[in-house]
């Protein structure tokens, strides 16, 4: 009876333990150390985003179903350095490769870890001469909604620009 | 082993009524043996015959000391068992019960066994926290539209392909012309 319960108590610390991100381990080790700057956001403060009223239908959509953003920012560390000290070290094989982005000598590569059809984790590595960082953001992510955010941003004046291409 | 005038004087006591219980038992003990004096010939047949009567009543006596034994084991073991049960019964009740509690935990936290990777918020600010997360996400916006734009050119190539659905129906229909 006792070896029972302590099995399913093993079951179920276990299963819990093993929702940890491999990216966590790393964020967890580098976060404030020299060189990197980390940036954590939580559900919690995603809550507190209503008290900021900025109305964005777009952000708050995206938000709501977040868990946490990690940011992970090389700051005077080489693109080598970057490579060896975290992409290695990320288990990139438990995730499936969605696109690379390569621009201005910045390659911008996005990783989902999907489960069930939905996707629970986001991971993006950029590496380059401008940039080196990584972005994890975990909750129930819906690409069209991340799309549809820099869509909806509305930059004073840039609508003109679509008037200069109605009068050619 | 004592001499025959020790058991003369035993067996005068029995008569009397003055022997005491070891003596009997001395008595019994020495008249169970074969060389007795011819003396003692009569004695040693009331003996004989004491004992088997007097290891009955002996064997009584140790029958109900048995007896009282057993009621004192019985119990002994009643009160044994009672608290062998309490103790199962408290160690499966302790046992439920953290379960229950580390299942409640667990449920409202599920990070607390993950101390090692509990993070705090980098922010105390939402309005602070809020900008940053907009520009991570503009950041991860833009450049997903970038690599999805590029592939706009093969939408397009599809919608080229839908106009000669109309070519595919003609097609059909001029096998029947044959």
């Amino acid at each position: 009876m006792k070896k029972i319960l302590l099995n399913v108590f093993i079951l179920i610390v276990g299963g819990v333990s093993a929702q940890n991100s491999p990216v966590d381990k790393l964020f967890d080790k580098y976060s404030g150390q020299k060189g990197y700057t980390s940036v954590y956001i939580s559900s919690y403060m995603f809550s507190m985003f209503s008290e900021v009223e900025y109305d964005d239908k777009e952000m708050d959509d995206l938000v709501n179903n977040l868990k946490s953003i990690k940011i992970l920012a090389a700051d005077d560390i080489s693109t080598a350095q970057f490579k060896k000290d975290i992409v290695k070290k990320l288990p990139l094989s438990d995730y499936k490769e969605l696109m690379v982005v390569k621009e201005e000598g910045d390659n911008v590569t996005f990783l989902i870890n999907e489960k069930n059809g939905r996707i629970g984790e986001l991971l993006i590595i950029t590496e380059g001469e401008n940039d080196n960082a990584i972005i994890c953001i975990q909750g129930n992510i819906d690409l069209k909604n991340i799309s549809k955010l820099s869509k909806s941003v509305k930059i004073e004046g840039l609508e003109h620009l679509e008037d200069i291409e109605n009068k050619k | 082993m004592k001499n025959l005038q020790e058991i003369n004087k035993l067996l005068a006591k029995f008569y009397n009524g003055e022997s005491s219980k070891d003596d009997e038992l001395y008595l019994i003990k020495f008249f169970r043996k074969e060389n007795i004096p011819d003396e003692l010939n009569a004695d040693k047949e009331l003996f004989l015959y004491l004992k088997d009567q007097k290891y009955r009543s002996l064997q009584n006596n140790d029958l109900s000391e048995k007896i009282w034994q057993n009621i004192q084991n019985t119990e002994k073991k009643k009160k044994h068992r009672i608290r062998r049960d309490l103790s199962v019964l408290s160690g499966i009740a302790a046992s439920i019960l953290i379960f229950i509690i580390s299942f409640h935990m667990l449920h409202n936290n599920p990070n607390i066994f993950n101390n090692e990777y509990k993070f705090e918020d980098t922010y105390t600010n939402p309005e602070l926290a809020y900008l940053e997360t907009k520009q991570a996400l503009l950041y991860i916006s833009e450049k997903f539209n970038k690599g999805t734009e590029q592939l706009k050119p093969i939408a397009k190539f599809n919608d080229g392909i839908e106009e000669l659905e109309p070519i595919n129906q003609y097609n059909k229909g001029s096998k029947y012309f044959k």
